[in-house]
Formats: C-alpha cells, sequence, structure tokens
C-alpha cells in the first residue's frame, strides 16, 4: 500500500459514500414497509404502539390496511409523510402510528401487510404481542446484535493520522421511546477522489428517521492534520423499547492513486494515476430505548419531546350560520408526526367540520423542529354565545422525563342572529312588508306538473282527429292518381249523365242525344282510347285496337242507332229496344264495373 | 293531492313573518305553480328570496320588487297546448271534408301552426313533468343543512346548504336524500331538513293562523 504518498495530478475529485444499516429490506429495494412494536408483552387494558414506517423510491406511496387480528382493536393515531430528493431520486415515506389494544390475555400473531405498487411489492414480517393478565409486566427489551462504540475506522497511515476514516456519533446512548436522538456520519478524507459524494440512507430496524438539510462539508484538523469532511445528520425516532443499534454506516471511496511508472521515457515521463476502492465502514451504535413511564395521562396520545400548544379563533363574533375556525398548532423538536391533534369541543353540541392542518418540519438545523396544525370550524345555528372548551396537549418530556400538559383558556364566541333570519337587515327592510293573508281559496290543482285529465283527453283527441284526417287525404289524393280510379271516375260521371237524361223532362228528344255521345266516349274511357272528336266506327275500332271484343262495338251501334231514333224520330222499340236510355246506362255501367 | 294556491300563500306568509324563510320559500314556491301571475304570492316569495340571498351575503339581493312575470301554470299550459290541438285539428278536418280546387293557404297555416306550436308544447311539459318526477324540486328548511359525499364517492369537504336554497333531490337511501345543484350530484343530506315543493300542502297546517 502506498496510501500515504501525495497525488499531484490535475484533480479529479470524488467521493463514493455508502451509509448503510442492516434493514429487513435491501437497500436497493424501491419499496418497503416495516412494522414495529414498542414492546413485546403487554397486560390486558395496557395498549402496545404499533409503527408502520412505509418508504418507497420513485414510486407512488401504497395504500395500506393494518391487518385484523381478532381480540385486538387497533386505532389509527397519525399519520406523517416525509419527501426526500436523494441521489436524484425522490423518496417518500410515511409513518404511521397505531394504538394496539388486546381483550384478552393470550398469543396474538399481526400477519405481515403486504403492498404493491407498480411491479414492485413488499411485505413486513408477522410481529407476536404476548398478552399477559391484568397486572403483568413487560419483560426485559430484546437485545440486538453489535452495540459499537462510535470509534473512527482508520484507513493507510497510522491510526492516530489515517488518510481516511469515518466516524459515527450518536447525541445519546439512551433514550426514551419516540424520543429523537441525531446521529453524525461523517467522512474524513485528506487525499484526492475521483467523484462527488453520493449518499444513500437506509433505515435502522426499530427506528424511523428523517436526514436533516444537506451533507455538510468543512476542513477541519484532525489529530494535527487537515481534513474534508463531510457529514450527513440523521434523527432517528426509536419505534420499539429494548437494546437497539444505528449503524455501521460505510463509505465506498474511490481514491485516485500515483504508481511509479515502469518505462521512463512512456507518457512523455507523465506520472501515472490508478484508482482504487477503498470500504469504510464506522461502528455500530447501541441505543438503549427505554419505554415510557406508567401513570400517562388519559389524554396522552403519544407525543415525546419539547412542545408547546397555540390554539386560536378566527373572529370571537360570528352571525348564525357563519363559521367559526379553531387552529391548534403544536410547537417544538420531537415527533410531532406522532402527537396527534388535540381534541376541539365547544360547550354546546355544533356542527362541526375539520377544514384544515398538516405537520410543517424544518429539517434544516441539527435538531427536528416543527409544527403541527390543525384547524376546526364549529357553525353555530342559534343567536347567543358559546365557548370553545379548554384544549388540552399531553405529552412526555424526556428531558424532564415527566409528563406534562398544557391547558388553553376557554374562549367565549357571541352569536348575532343571521342577517338572512328573523331580523331584516336594512335592504330587506327596504322591501317593505309582506303582502296580506288571503280570505277565502284560490286556485286549486296539483303541485306536481302532471297534465289535468280533460286536457289531455282533449290533446289525444285532437290528435287523433288530426292524423285521422291527414291520413284520410292522403289516401284520397293517393286514389285520384291512379289510372284505373280515374277512369272508373269517369265512367261514373258518365252513368250519373246518363241516369239525369233518363229522369229528365226531355228524355224522347235532347237527352237521348247527349246519351248517343257518351256511348262512344265511355268506349273509350274503358279501353283507354282518346276518342274526342272522332265518330262512332272510329271509337269503336280504337277500342278493339286496345282489346274489346267485336260484340261490344256491336251494341254500341245499336245503342247509339236506338238513341238516335228516339232523338230525331221519336222512334222506340226498334232495334231490340223498348228503351234505349236504360239500355244505355246498363253499358255504360258494365263498362264502369270493369274498370273497377 | 290537490292543494290550494290561497293556503299555500297563507302559509308561507306566516312563515315568513316568523322567520322561517325555508318554509316560506317552499310554501311560496308551491303557491306560485299554482297561481303563478299572483301579485301578492310573488311579493312574498321575492321578499322571503331576499332573506335568503342576504342570509348567505350575497350583494345583489333586489333593491325593489317587480310585478309577477306573465307566467302560465302548468295546468294552463297544458290546456293550452290541448286547445292548440284541438285547433289543429278542426282546421285539418275541414280541409279534408271540404276539399277545394285550389287549397287556401289561410286553412293550411291554421292546421299546420298551431299543431307545431302545441306538439312543442307537450314535448315541453312532458321533459318537465319527467324532470320533476325524476329529480323533484325541494328547499332547504333546516337553518343549516351539511350534504356530505357517499361513502363510494371522492371525498371532499361538506357542502354547507342554508335554509331556502333551492336543489333538486336524486336517490334516497335510508334517512338520506342525494343533493343536486345544476345537474349535478352534491352529495347527501338528511331528508328532514328539505322539503319537496310538491309536497308543501301537507305541512300548511303547522303555519295557519
Amino acid at each position: 500500500m502506498t496510501g500515504n504518498r501525495a497525488v499531484r495530478i490535475v484533480a479529479l475529485a470524488a467521493l463514493a459514500a455508502l451509509l448503510s444499516a442492516p434493514s429487513a429490506s435491501s437497500a436497493a429495494d424501491r419499496l418497503s414497509i416495516q412494522i414495529a412494536l414498542d414492546r413485546n408483552r403487554v397486560a390486558v387494558g395496557e395498549q402496545a404502539q404499533a409503527t408502520v414506517f412505509l418508504r418507497s423510491d420513485g414510486l407512488d406511496l401504497p395504500q395500506f390496511a393494518f391487518p385484523t387480528v381478532p381480540g385486538l382493536t387497533v386505532v389509527r393515531v397519525a399519520d406523517s409523510q416525509n419527501f426526500s430528493w436523494v441521489n436524484g431520486r425522490l423518496s417518500r415515506s410515511t409513518t404511521t402510528l397505531f394504538t394496539v389494544t388486546p381483550s384478552a390475555p393470550g398469543r396474538y400473531t399481526i400477519p405481515p401487510i403486504r403492498i404493491a405498487s407498480g411491479m414492485e411489492r413488499a411485505e413486513s414480517a408477522p410481529l407476536t404481542l404476548e398478552v399477559g393478565g391484568a397486572g403483568s409486566t413487560a419483560p426485559p427489551p430484546a437485545v440486538p446484535p453489535g452495540g459499537g462504540t462510535g470509534e473512527p475506522s482508520p484507513v493507510w497511515g497510522d491510526q492516530s493520522s489515517p488518510d481516511l476514516f469515518v466516524r459515527l456519533d450518536v447525541d445519546r446512548r439512551r433514550v426514551y421511546w419516540n424520543q429523537p436522538l441525531i446521529a453524525r456520519f461523517t467522512f474524513y478524507t485528506r487525499v484526492r477522489l475521483e467523484q462527488e459524494a453520493l449518499w444513500e440512507i437506509a433505515e435502522a430496524p426499530g427506528f424511523w428517521r428523517e436526514i436533516l438539510g444537506e451533507p455538510r462539508r468543512q476542513r477541519v484538523r484532525v489529530g494535527g492534520h487537515e481534513y474534508l469532511s463531510t457529514q450527513i445528520v440523521v434523527a432517528y425516532f426509536p419505534t420499539r423499547t429494548g437494546r437497539l443499534a444505528i449503524g455501521p454506516g460505510k463509505v465506498e471511496a474511490r481514491v485516485l492513486r500515483r504508481v511509479d511508472t515502469p518505462d521512463p521515457w512512456s507518457l512523455l515521463g507523465m506520472p501515472e494515476v490508478r484508482t482504487e476502492t477503498i470500504p469504510l465502514a464506522t461502528d455500530r451504535v447501541a441505543i438503549d430505548v427505554r419505554p415510557l413511564p406508567g401513570g400517562a395521562p388519559a389524554d396522552f396520545r403519544g407525543a415525546v419531546g419539547r412542545l408547546s400548544l397555540d390554539v386560536r379563533v378566527d373572529r370571537k363574533e360570528a352571525r348564525v350560520g357563519e363559521p367559526v375556525t379553531v387552529t391548534t398548532v403544536i410547537r417544538g423538536d420531537g415527533n410531532l408526526a406522532a402527537a396527534g391533534d388535540p381534541d376541539v369541543r365547544s360547550t354546546i353540541p355544533l356542527r362541526s367540520y375539520e377544514v384544515g392542518g398538516g405537520t410543517t418540519t424544518d429539517r434544516s438545523g441539527d435538531r427536528l423542529r416543527g409544527e403541527r396544525r390543525h384547524e376546526v370550524a364549529f357553525v353555530p345555528e342559534v343567536p347567543g354565545a358559546f365557548s370553545i372548551e379548554p384544549v388540552r396537549l399531553t405529552w412526555f418530556d424526556p428531558f424532564e422525563e415527566r409528563y406534562r400538559t398544557q391547558v388553553s383558556d376557554q374562549i367565549r364566541i357571541d352569536v348575532a342572529p343571521s342577517a338572512g333570519g328573523g331580523d331584516a337587515g336594512s335592504g330587506i327592510a327596504a322591501l317593505g312588508p309582506p303582502a296580506a293573508l288571503r280570505n277565502g281559496t284560490g286556485p286549486r290543482g296539483s303541485l306536481d306538473p302532471v297534465p289535468p285529465a280533460g286536457a289531455v283527453a282533449l290533446a289525444l283527441g285532437s290528435g287523433a282527429l288530426f292524423a285521422g284526417m291527414a291520413l284520410w287525404a292522403r289516401a284520397r289524393e293517393s286514389a285520384s292518381r291512379d289510372p284505373r280510379h280515374r277512369r272508373r271516375v269517369a265512367l261514373e260521371r258518365l252513368l250519373r249523365s246518363a241516369r239525369a237524361a233518363r229522369a229528365g223532362t226531355d228524355r224522347g228528344g235532347a237527352g237521348a242525344a247527349r246519351v248517343a255521345l257518351l256511348v262512344p266516349e265511355a268506349l273509350g274511357i274503358r279501353y283507354e282510347a282518346d276518342v274526342e272528336g272522332r265518330s262512332l266506327e272510329d271509337a269503336i275500332a280504337l277500342a278493339r285496337a286496345r282489346g274489346a271484343p267485336p260484340e261490344l262495338g256491336d251494341e254500341a251501334r245499336r245503342l247509339v242507332s236506338a238513341l238516335e231514333r228516339l232523338a230525331f224520330a221519336g222512334i222506340s222499340g226498334a232495334a231490340g229496344s223498348d228503351d234505349p236510355l236504360a239500355d244505355a246506362e246498363r253499358f255504360i255501367e258494365r263498362l264502369a264495373r270493369e274498370v273497377a | 293531492m290537490t292543494a290550494d294556491a290561497s293556503a299555500l300563500m297563507n302559509a308561507g306568509t306566516v312563515a315568513l313573518e316568523q322567520g322561517r324563510v325555508g318554509e316560506a320559500v317552499a310554501f311560496l314556491t308551491a303557491a306560485q305553480r299554482l297561481d303563478p301571475r299572483a301579485a301578492d304570492i310573488a311579493r312574498n316569495l321575492g321578499l322571503a328570496e331576499a332573506r335568503v340571498q342576504v342570509g348567505r351575503g350575497d350583494e345583489s339581493a333586489p333593491a325593489r320588487l317587480g310585478p309577477p312575470p306573465p307566467a302560465l301554470s302548468v295546468a294552463e299550459a297544458w290546456w293550452l297546448a290541448a286547445l292548440l290541438l284541438a285547433v289543429a285539428a278542426i282546421a285539418r278536418a275541414v280541409r279534408t271534408l271540404r276539399p277545394t280546387a285550389t287549397p287556401r293557404l289561410g286553412t293550411r297555416v291554421i292546421a299546420i301552426v298551431p299543431a307545431a306550436v302545441g306538439s312543442l308544447l307537450v314535448v315541453w311539459l312532458t321533459i318537465v313533468a319527467f324532470g320533476e318526477r325524476a329529480h323533484p324540486e325541494a328547499v332547504v328548511v333546516a337553518p343549516l343543512l351539511e350534504a356530505r359525499r357517499g361513502a363510494d364517492e371522492p371525498q371532499g369537504p361538506p357542502v354547507l346548504l342554508r335554509a331556502g336554497e333551492r336543489v333538486r333531490l336524486g336517490r334516497a337511501a335510508g334517512a338520506d336524500v342525494e343533493v343536486r345543484l345544476g345537474g349535478t350530484s352534491i352529495g347527501w343530506a338528511t331528508r328532514e331538513g328539505l322539503w319537496r315543493v310538491s309536497d308543501a300542502a301537507r305541512y300548511t297546517s303547522r303555519f295557519a293562523r
């Protein structure tokens, strides 16, 4: 090893560091879920705290449901969500706290929680909760492997002045459940590295963690030598009691080293540089996590830290129907996500709505500070006054090692009548008084928009009549366009003329002459021949050309002859016909029947 | 159920004087359905609606109340449609039974125009009737009514409705009914806080004087 030789080539500085800790899921996993209990054994009536930590890198965070275990009552207490941008990838995590209350002694197994996001799947390990009878005590906490010292891990050089080393420092080794501790992972180097630092953080079992700020770089002197240090500060929150561990933190540094040139003439005498990968790791640091002392007030919801409560209202005078918003703000150091929101109640029953809230966390310093805001709107419905009851916040102060409670003052809200209520505003008063009451009855009817029966009958009848008339007219118009119909109508017209001639007073003279003209016309209509202005013989010839039988022509001749005798000589009975008018009428009638 | 416009008008006026604007709007809206051209009903309904507007902080409350619009009640509109159809049918029958060599334009117009107007009116009234049956008009009578999202619907903040606001009702489930505004469901509210306008006649005895 020639690690402590100075490298003098142009700077190709870099740092590759990896901080990792043993974890149920691999650091390469993009989706992970862990569940932890703050204790493995409780008595009936006691509560255990379950913490579910869900993490995804570059994926949507899926929803999960706490498994149903007969005999265990599980209540979701608080949620927190965290976003961080690490190594160019968005990392999201949620921490959800549940209280687990057993109803009977026994051994309960909480099955794995399975989640999926896209193609990624993950599941937690099953947990076992021992429940003893009332008054039984919790067993001593489990002791994890390890138990580090936090001493540096040197590389190269001698123990007093290595070129590279990493170390892990924690601000305290004994904490209470949910009390944050600060861990600093620091990488020291006084040699040139190939790459810029890349950090990837893994979880420690039994903790959930928040990274505080960006990696911090500075030049420091250690053992009389100047180093470039890169430090990541992480806040760890223990989610179960017992002996837990953080670390080891691991760093993989790519160091540039100059080596002796085998051929002094090669590369024009420039020194040759080679990259060497150096893995480094801190020790594991053991942490004793103590359960919170007994005797917690009934309204304690798991808040641990140094907290304060602020309660305010957006108005102390309101009208009926106007919402009054009460805002509670919990500030301080600690796990605010686990603090839960205090109950806000009014002295009289009112409609209330949760209208807002959220947790703001400041990760820029060496402490995880923040505030948790919760807004509740109360809507008064009657004039008068009501009050917001004193709001209580109870938390455990790990520095004073006792539970503390802060109670706000009662806040009185005066409620005036609504402007739309019995007291009309000046604008309403300007509209004048309402119209007087009526005497007697007014129009009567159904309030449903159904049609009156009479109107329906009239409309339906009218519609039917309209449709019937329209159909009739249409049928008649259609029939009038039929050639057979037209011929039949024409023959019927001739028939009516013949009957009129026979019934008239001049049946012996002019009537017979008119009917004599009708016979060839009827023949032409029957056989669709244009006989207008033609002689009888021409008409017969045209009819025969269109299919008339010869005897029909003979009959027409006899009829016309008899009619002419009657018209011009007053002779009837000749040519085999006593009543030529009646014969002509029958002749036309027969032709009309043939057409029909 | 047959209702009397005067009884509804009186109940609405009493409710208005008692500051019960929700009930007043419901009664007077029902009265106006039966007697839409009555000036007293229109005036008191305008007063009640102005109080509703002022109550919700609406600055556009009217400065004065105008005369009632020349509207028809639903029953009158149905009769008008039926009469138009009858006129059209008679004109058509005359044209059909007494045909002329050259049809007259007057008889054709008398047959066609009333038929078209009457038919359109019938279609519109039918749509109104089906709309009322599917989503009846209702008025909020509770001082404040909360319309919450259903369990199987996208969650959102509840909508607070004030007394006198008009909504449409949808499906019913248990003690709750779906509340609709502008053709959109806004949530579910308790039935007790809403009166259907067509049911207003049932409550007139509570506001008798």
